[in-house]
Parts: C-alpha cells; sequence; structure tokens
C-alpha cells in the first residue's frame, strides 16, 4: 500500500546495490590479503566468495489486485564462503613460515580474477544504479502527463 | 529539510473543498480522506529521507545509496502530490469561473 509498493523497484534496486557493495567489500579483502600466511584459523589465506540468494517478498503477485507490484524482495546475501581450491606452494626458504623444505604455503588469491570480480562488482552496481535512475525517469514521465495538459 | 511545511498543508485542500460546496456529504468526505492519506504518504516519505540523511550524517549508516534512493523517492513522492494539488486547485478555479 501507498508509495512503498509504488516505489518497490526502488527496493529492489537497492538490496542489488547493497549486495554489489558486499561483493566489493569481499575483493577488496582477497587482495589486500594476497600474501597473508598467517590467519586466525592458521596457514595462509583463502580466498572469499560471496553467494546471493533472491528474495520473494512479503506479498505474491496479484495482477487482479488494485497494486500490481510484482511483490517481489530483490536479492539477499546468503553468505560468504572459502575458496576450498588447493594453496599454491612456493619456495622461500628465508620465509619465517617456510616448513624444513623451505615451501611457503600461500594463499589462493590469483589477482587476475579477482580484478574481473573487481569490475564485475562495479559494472553491476551500475547496472542497479541505472535501473534505480531509469525507473525514476519513467515516474517523471508519467507526472509530466499531469503537468501537460491543464 | 523542512518536512513542517507539508504537514501543515492537509488545511488547504479541505478548507477548498468546503469553500466549493459549503457542506460536506459522504462523497467529499471520502475524497477529503483521500487526499489527507495522500498527503500522510508522501510526508511520510519526506520524513523517511530526513531520517536516512541523519542517519548518514550521524554515521549510523554507511550506505550511501540508501540516502539517494530515499531522497528520490520523497522527490517523486512530492512531485506527484503537487500535480495531483495543482490538477484539484486547477478543478476548483474551473467551477469557480462557472456562468451561473
Amino acid at each position: 500500500m501507498g508509495f512503498d509498493s509504488t516505489f518497490n523497484a526502488f527496493n529492489i534496486s537497492s538490496s542489488g546495490l547493497v549486495a554489489e557493495r558486499l561483493r566489493m567489500e569481499v575483493v577488496a579483502n582477497n587482495i589486500a590479503n594476497a600474501s597473508v600466511t598467517r590467519t586466525p584459523e592458521g596457514g595462509a589465506y583463502r580466498r572469499k566468495d560471496v553467494v546471493f540468494e533472491s528474495l520473494l517478498g512479503q506479498n505474491p503477485f496479484n495482477p487482479e489486485g488494485p497494486f500490481a507490484s510484482s511483490g517481489f524482495g530483490g536479492v539477499a546475501v546468503a553468505g560468504i564462503v572459502e575458496d576450498p581450491s588447493e594453496l599454491p606452494r612456493v619456495f622461500n626458504e628465508g620465509h619465517p613460515d617456510a616448513d624444513q623444505d623451505g615451501f611457503v604455503t600461500m594463499p589462493n588469491v590469483k589477482l587476475p580474477i579477482e580484478m574481473v570480480n573487481l569490475i564485475t562488482a562495479t559494472r553491476a552496481y551500475e547496472a542497479n544504479l541505472k535501473a534505480a535512475q531509469t525507473f525514476s525517469d519513467m515516474n517523471q514521465q508519467a507526472i509530466a502527463v499531469l503537468k501537460g495538459q491543464s | 529539510m523542512n518536512v513542517n511545511a507539508v504537514a501543515a498543508m492537509p488545511t488547504l485542500p479541505t478548507a477548498l473543498l468546503g469553500a466549493a460546496n459549503g457542506t460536506t456529504s459522504a462523497g467529499t468526505a471520502g475524497f477529503n480522506k483521500a487526499v489527507q492519506r495522500f498527503i500522510e504518504e508522501t510526508n511520510k516519505q519526506q520524513l523517511l529521507a530526513d531520517q536516512s540523511v541523519e542517519m548518514l550524517a550521524t554515521g549510523q549508516t554507511d550506505s550511501i545509496h540508501e540516502t539517494v534512493l530515499a531522497l528520490t523517492k520523497a522527490d517523486l513522492s512530492l512531485r506527484v502530490f503537487m500535480e495531483v494539488r495543482n490538477k484539484v486547485i486547477d478543478a476548483y478555479q474551473e467551477v469557480m469561473r462557472m456562468q451561473l
């Protein structure tokens, strides 16, 4: 009811923006920890990834109703998961965390992949913002109809 | 952003309608109510936008986009309201211009 359902598209875009912002933070954290060999859990840092899930709003779609809001709730973050892939071992004898053979276990962060994820997050954020902006423009065009004929 | 101005407005259309026909029949009461609810909804969006700006300024929230979207919602709802108000006043003036 009211403006809340009128502007539901804004709420959906907002949830997308929140999700992409979180993805950006996770990528930034991966890059920052790209050469960390000591973590609270022990061992080298494992790269993190976000998992998104779709949300359905409170009211299911009702085309017969007076309010044709879809009832969609946008996106939610299901969780942040660790990448279970193998940690690379690099020969570095002088490193304090090297084992007896002189190998250091490094994080499984690959900078090219993180860069791609960074661009994906930026573009997705941009797309969500564009969707919100377009919705705003649509509404303003509808209001302009009232303005036109007096 | 001053939201009190919007809150003070409900008297305007009610006064207009009262002047237009002198009595309040069931039909105009319903319209009064609709306008009143419309104003309340518009005011709510203004208050929410105000609150989100305050929360961003005081550091209670860190998402700029939520504030921006709240402001856009407030802007759009006020635009709709202003256009509807203009229409109502136009209709009133049209009636007043009527030759008897």
